[in-house]
């Protein structure tokens, strides 16, 4: 108690000093948040945006088309699945369900044909899933049972085409016919991915069935649920269910189980990692340096208490109260710091859009970064440790030396 | 003013510790500064190297009607004629390759290939033997043979072979259609699979002769595109801006055709941009780029906002250092006060102190940032050799390199030295102020 309240008085009598030991503290740490809030922001971005448009948190296929999804072997697919759906939807814990048929088609001129991706789509159902309400930025949304399609602004802008005009899409059917379908475009959509708005052309999965001469089949039923850290679990007891009930050809996956998306996030994890890593090591160089010059600078007041009868156990204690106060003030204050700019930062968002010119990876434009208290809270631990275990080493060296040879340093 | 220097010499040799923990400061921030700006900016010039090498190559020649319509690749909007302009190149020493690029659907069927389907694809048309003058396909050739003129067979990228499970040998079908609109059907065959280091190359690409394409897409001698190596460093600009002028084309920045040129007798000029249906264009990389699909890691993990926060850090380490190291000598300083010296000279003693803590900082600082560069720029590390044990999808041979940037390195040792000072001039100033009495006291 006594060494405590001698730390306190010591923190105190010094302000200045105190300030600057804080300071490095509250820096390195608020940096460190930021970047981990930058970082968890676009992370979550590509697991929003692969879910949305890609994967779900669980997708079903037919497995053969699954292990040749590059090919689009649209003749494995999930014959009628709007039961299949109704059944996932009623289950605990998913948010919702929909089912999908994407498509490799072209736009059909007069000189040319322009490639594009079709997505079929139940556009009812998309309200909940992909929000494509909110996506639309002019006309109205197609109608099921109409030849009505939806596209981005990029695309509509190379092909020439407004809301209300037509186009013919041209593509291959299931059993490797060509077939073609004029359709309406209804309205524009603006997808939150670049890629997209430049390739993309949703239509009603009815006329999509038609187009590919597919009945009431579907490709794929994306899942989403209330909390995607259970996908692994959901997708694997989907899995086992439906080879039981009538559907053994259908195989659930996981998004992070999709090799294409794995590998992507994967690389993404490496390289934050190692920049992580880099702050790290700075941050402590940093903090280091300050603590060991904060108990340096008063080897003389070290030698003072020490002729005047303090304990070299008692004096290591005593710097290390005091530069595990600073370090807990600093650290605090650097959480709210840090994480008060990161809240702001992820309600303004950071545009990119000049950043990734000509980039395809699944990332918005606009960044959020997104704040952990998790992850926060270890950062903070991690410069309290550091920063107090710092004061250890300078002092106990400091405590070693007699009073006079300490009370001689200036 | 000898006398000055030397004092603050021997302080700097005096205070060994405090010296040696200022000077690491400075030495670990720069250095850490340093490293990562190379890095980053290492991995943005490998995308660039990768892009130009095997995508964009440095400029193209198009068709204006042809760039505007990049994605839609029109081929009734290409280069007639190209040989005289190929001539024209060759003569100015810019050496150039003709290509024809369509897009067509490739048509896979069960045996060999595992199951039916298709895929569309961008196809790529090269004359084998100039191709190699501007881009580096044939040393990528992983498995197979590289095409030769008469060669009626496909290059494929290793990705996407791997994807569709394609093996050298297998046909293939493309589906296409031909200059003025008609189908054409192009039955085909893999001669050899294709790895580079662009992972958009490998995933997406289709590659068979431009004489091929000629007859099949009866192009009658048309190409869409000729492709030049220009130096990329420098003023790579205005190197665009004056060949394009020696051709008497107009090149293209930011989405915009230059007016300053004028047209040399003979070329059709492009009026208001792009629209007229002869007019060349001369492209830059940067513009083409963003019709590209590559994926620039460094751009994309915000190396902006990464590097701000790292000079952040180190900003904070050095200035927080050298302060207390000051504020903590009120009372030497009073001393010497006391003993009759001038303010001005003290204050100069401790600014050529701070500098000198400064120069050790920034020396150390930059000659572990050149290191660790070099031994970056030299070797690089293999980041997923790391992940072998990993299924992540791909096999990605991803090294990384960092370079060489001599102008942040030249920033850095100055602003280490720089800051020292800066930062030292504030403590000293306050403690010149106080009576001598007061700085006596000062603990």
């Amino acid at each position: 108690m006594k060494i405590t309240g001698i730390a306190i008085r010591n923190i105190s009598r010094n302000v200045r000093r105190s300030i600057l030991s804080v300071t490095a503290t509250l820096v390195a740490t608020m940096a460190i948040v930021v970047l981990f809030s930058f970082i968890g922001g676009i992370r979550q971005n590509i697991g929003e945006n692969v879910s949305d448009f890609i994967s779900g948190n669980v997708r079903i296929r037919n497995t053969e088309y699954d292990a040749n999804e590059y090919m689009m072997p649209i003749q494995f697919r999930i014959q009628d699945p709007q039961p299949l759906v109704r059944k996932i939807e009623s289950e605990p814990g998913v948010t919702s369900v929909v089912e999908r048929i994407p498509f490799g088609a072209g736009v059909y001129r007069e000189n040319d044909t322009v490639p594009i991706q079709g997505l079929g789509v139940d556009f009812a159902a998309e309200k909940g899933f992909m929000k494509i309400d909110r996506l639309l930025h002019e006309g109205k949304l197609p109608e099921a049972g109409k030849n009505e399609v939806v596209l981005g602004p990029t695309l509509a802008k190379e092909l020439g085409v407004k809301v209300g005009d037509k186009i013919t899409l041209l593509a291959q059917t299931m059993r490797r016919g060509t077939n073609a379908i004029t359709f309406t475009v209804s309205g524009i959509v603006v997808f939150p991915l670049a890629g997209l708005n430049g390739s993309l052309i949703l239509a009603p999965i009815d006329r999509a069935q038609r187009l590919l001469g597919m009945g009431g089949a579907a490709t794929e039923i994306l899942v989403k649920l209330d909390d995607p850290a259970g996908s692994r679990a959901f997708a694997k007891r989907l899995s086992s269910s439906l080879s039981s009930e009538g559907y053994p050809d259908l195989e659930a996956k996981s998004f992070d189980q999709i090799s294409t998306i794995l590998s992507l996030m994967t690389m993404a994890e490496v390289i934050y990692g190692f920049i992580g890593l880099f702050f790290f090591v700075l941050a402590s160089t940093v903090l280091i340096n300050t603590t060991m010059m904060v108990i340096y600078e008063r080897t003389r007041e070290i030698g003072t208490i020490g002729a005047l009868g303090m304990t070299g156990g008692e004096i290591v204690r005593l710097f290390f109260y005091e530069a595990l106060t600073l370090a807990v003030t600093g650290a605090v204050a650097g959480m709210i710091v840090g994480g008060g700019f990161s809240i702001l930062l992820g309600n303004i968002g950071i545009d990119m859009s000049d950043a990734l010119q000509g980039v395809d990876l699944s990332t918005s434009n606009i960044i959020y970064p997104r704040f952990q208290l998790g992850t926060t809270l270890l950062i903070g631990l991690y410069s309290i440790i550091i920063s107090s275990l710092a004061a250890i080493l300078p002092a106990r060296r400091a405590a070693k030396i007699e009073p006079v040879e300490a009370l001689r340093t200036i | 003013m000898k006398f000055l220097i030397s004092l603050s010499w021997k302080n700097l040799s005096r205070y060994r510790k405090r010296t040696i923990i200022t000077a690491s400061a400075i030495a670990v921030g720069l250095a850490m500064y340093i490293f990562i700006d190379g890095w980053l900016r290492g991995a943005e010039n490998e995308s660039t190297q990768n892009l130009v090498t095997y995508e964009t190559a440095p400029a193209k020649i198009m068709a204006a009607g042809y760039y505007e319509n990049l994605r839609r690749m029109p081929l009734q909007d290409g280069i007639e004629n190209p040989g005289p302009l190929l001539a024209k190149l060759g003569s100015l020493g810019v050496a150039a390759t003709p290509r024809t690029v369509f897009s067509g659907e490739l048509i896979l069927n069960k045996d060999p290939f595992p199951e039916n389907g298709s895929v569309t694809a961008r196809v790529i048309a090269v004359d084998p033997t100039t191709d190699e003058r501007v881009y580096d396909f044939r040393n990528a050739v992983s498995e197979g043979r590289y095409l030769t003129p008469d060669d009626t067979g496909i290059l494929m990228g290793a990705w996407l072979a791997e994807d569709l499970k394609a093996k050298v040998g297998y046909p293939i079908t493309i589906v296409t259609r031909g200059r003025g609109g008609f189908y054409q059907t192009i039955d085909t065959q893999i001669v050899g699979l294709v790895n580079t280091p662009n992972p958009a190359i490998n995933r997406s690409l289709v590659m068979m002769t431009i004489q091929a394409a000629d007859r099949y897409l009866a192009m009658k001698g048309t190409v869409t595109e000729i492709d030049l190596k220009l130096p990329l460093g420098g003023n790579f600009d205005g190197r665009v801006e004056a060949l394009a002028s020696q051709l008497g084309v107009p090149s293209y920045h930011n989405g915009t055709a230059s007016i300053e040129v004028t047209p040399a007798p003979g070329a059709i000029p492009a009026e208001g941009g792009a629209q007229a249906a002869g007019g060349l264009t001369m492209v830059g990389w940067r513009d083409l780029a963003k019709d590209y699909l590559s994926i620039a890691v460094a751009k994309q993990s915000g190396s902006s906002i990464i590097l701000i926060l790292v000079f952040i850090i180190a900003a904070v380490g050095v200035s927080n250092t050298m302060l207390m190291a000051i504020y903590e000598r009120t009372r030497e300083m009073g001393m010497m006060r006391a003993m009759g010296m001038q303010d001005g000279e003290l204050r100069l003693a401790f600014l050529f102190e701070a500098a000198g803590i400064g120069l050790i900082g920034s020396v150390i600082g930059v000659a572990a940032g050149v290191l660790a560069d070099w031994y970056m720029v030299a070797r690089g590390i293999d980041i997923f050799a790391m992940l072998r044990n990993m299924d992540v999808g791909y096999r990605i041979a991803s090294v990384s390199h960092s370079s060489w940037n001599p102008q942040v390195i030249v920033i850095a040792f100055v602003v280490g030295i720089l800051m020292s000072v800066l930062v030292a001039y504030f403590p000293t100033r306050r403690a010149l102020k106080l009576s001598i009495t007061d700085c006596l006291r000062d603990t």
